[in-house]
């Protein structure tokens, strides 16, 4: 993303230089049974503008041009398991392609914000009773950071079976956070850095 | 063999300006490498976000209401432009290791700090408009330009840090060599070991200005997308001479600086050793230089968005 990068290139600029706000719904059926989750990521304010003003050059026209977006978006992350980590005991979960998603832009004091929303739903539902969900969910490179404002922002949906999800806050080392904030060097050696900076979303049903 | 060597190796043998030399370099390479340089770098970065989201709040509100907040998009840039000089940053260490290193006149320096910091604002107007206004460009290629214009400036850096360097080891040389012959060079005009050059100031200026204030690509940048380019052209300029004056007084005073330490060292030796000492100091602003050139290559990135 362009603007990050000017600000990045001139001052001895920090990561992370774009923040996502998460927002997470986890599925499970009356049987007991996973069946995928549905996430949010709310991108800030300015990467939401330039962004915005993007597409809208590129493709005058909003819906043509956030669906554009919305696909560059998907398709960038792919490789990267969509930048989340599913896990079931101790067997990680392979992500599919998500069946829905969508870029939308929402008025936050007369600026637009971008949300991109998707929908995952698993291939093979995996049996959860008893066992424990983790799911983390980060940029791997720290370019940008991803969190949760507040415990809010994760629910569990079930008819059937009492779940309970709970937010674990990373802790990094104050070192690695000074690493972090006075990076300014290549990608190669931010590679890795995101998952110390990872929330970790635990669910016990 | 060791013991040898050492006893070789007289300490007596090294002269004063050697030292000088050794201890001004030393200092630079433990700076660069200390604590107090990363934590330098952490606090620069931290208020560097902090203004750029008043700018960014600025300029959208000039967007809403361009005659209420234009003047103060344009104070707040100025502000910006003073602090963006005070703060630690690439150019001010190059102006001042080269005045400090180049004696020049106070008008000379007070025109190297103004072009400097004018180049600079002079740079990003012109990249902003050529590659958004006309060329359509995404901003994600005008990233990767100011990079590659920043990469020259370090590059035109580092060839004159090397050949400041080069040209003061062999005058040192030279005053070596003359060393015995003392008394008759003494009375001779070649004091002052840098003479005025215009045109070594214009390319320090032109190495500074080429790499784009990002204070001021942004008010450009969200300028332009909100339709209000004029202002952000308007608020780049009064960036450009808040850096500028505040510049020129840290070249003035580390002009004032190097004149008193050469004073200092006027008083406790004859002429060719003051020669030798500014020599020395020459020396260890380019490799200064050199050293700020080279790092700035090292780190000189477009890292982008993985996402979009």
């Amino acid at each position: 993303m362009g603007i990050a990068c000017l600000l990045c290139s001139n001052a001895a600029l920090a990561h992370p230089h774009n923040w996502i706000d998460l927002r997470t719904q986890i599925n499970i059926d009356e049987r007991g049974y996973l069946t995928g989750f549905s996430q949010h990521w709310s991108f800030d304010q300015f990467f939401s503008m330039i962004s915005y003003a993007e597409l809208m050059n590129e493709y005058n026209d909003e819906p043509i041009g956030l669906a554009s977006t919305a696909l560059k978006m998907v398709a960038n992350v792919a490789p990267d398991s969509y930048l989340s980590e599913l896990k079931v005991a101790a067997e990680v979960i392979p992500l599919p392609v998500p069946k829905r998603y969508t870029l939308e832009s929402v008025a936050v004091n007369g600026s637009p914000i971008l949300v991109l929303k998707m929908n995952f739903i698993l291939k093979e539902p995996k049996l959860v009773t008893g066992k424990s969900i983790t799911l983390q969910t980060f940029e791997p490179s720290y370019f940008v950071a991803m969190n949760y404002p507040s415990q809010e922002h994760v629910r569990v949906v079930s008819n059937t079976l009492h779940c309970t999800a709970q937010l674990i806050r990373a802790n990094p080392s104050e070192e690695l956070i000074d690493y972090a904030t006075s990076l300014d060097r290549n990608v190669k050696e931010t590679q890795g850095l995101g998952d110390d900076f990872a929330e970790r979303v635990t669910i016990q049903c | 063999m060791l013991t040898s060597m050492i006893r070789g190796f007289k300490i007596r043998e090294i002269k004063p300006h050697w030292w000088l030399l050794i201890v001004l370099c030393s200092g630079f390479i433990a700076l660069y490498n200390s604590f107090l340089w990363s934590g330098l770098v952490h606090y620069i970065a931290s208020t560097q976000l902090t203004f750029h989201k008043l700018l960014n709040a600025q300029v959208m509100q000039v967007a809403q209401q361009p005659e209420v907040y234009g003047f103060s998009l344009m104070a707040i840039s100025f502000v910006y432009g003073v602090f963006h000089a005070l703060g630690p940053g690439h150019g001010k260490a190059v102006i001042v290791s080269y005045l400090a290193s180049n004696p020049q006149s106070r008008l000379s320096s007070c025109l190297l700090a103004f072009s400097a910091a004018m180049f600079q604002a002079l740079t990003a107007i012109l990249l902003v408009t050529s590659l958004s206004l006309i060329l359509k460009y995404k901003y994600a290629e005008i990233a990767v330009s100011a990079s590659n214009f920043s990469l020259i400036g370090y590059g035109l850096l580092l060839a004159l840090g090397g050949f400041i360097a080069l040209r003061s080891i062999v005058q040192l040389y030279k005053t070596e060599k003359t060393h015995t012959s003392c008394g008759s060079c003494c009375s001779s005009a070649n004091i002052r070991v840098q003479e005025k050059s215009l045109s070594q100031l214009l390319l320090v200026a032109i190495a500074i200005g080429l790499r784009p204030c990002s204070g001021a690509l942004l008010i450009l940048v969200t300028s332009s997308l909100l339709g209000i380019y004029q202002f952000g052209v308007l608020g780049t300029l009064a960036m450009g001479l808040g850096t500028a004056l505040a510049t020129c007084v840290i070249a003035l005073a580390s002009q004032y600086a190097t004149k008193f330490l050469n004073k200092t060292l006027t008083l406790y030796s004859d002429h060719q050793q003051q020669k030798r000492y500014s020599l020395c100091i020459q020396l260890a602003g380019s490799i200064f230089i050199i050293l700020l050139a080279w790092a700035l290559i090292d780190t000189n990135n477009t890292l982008t968005n993985p996402i979009l």
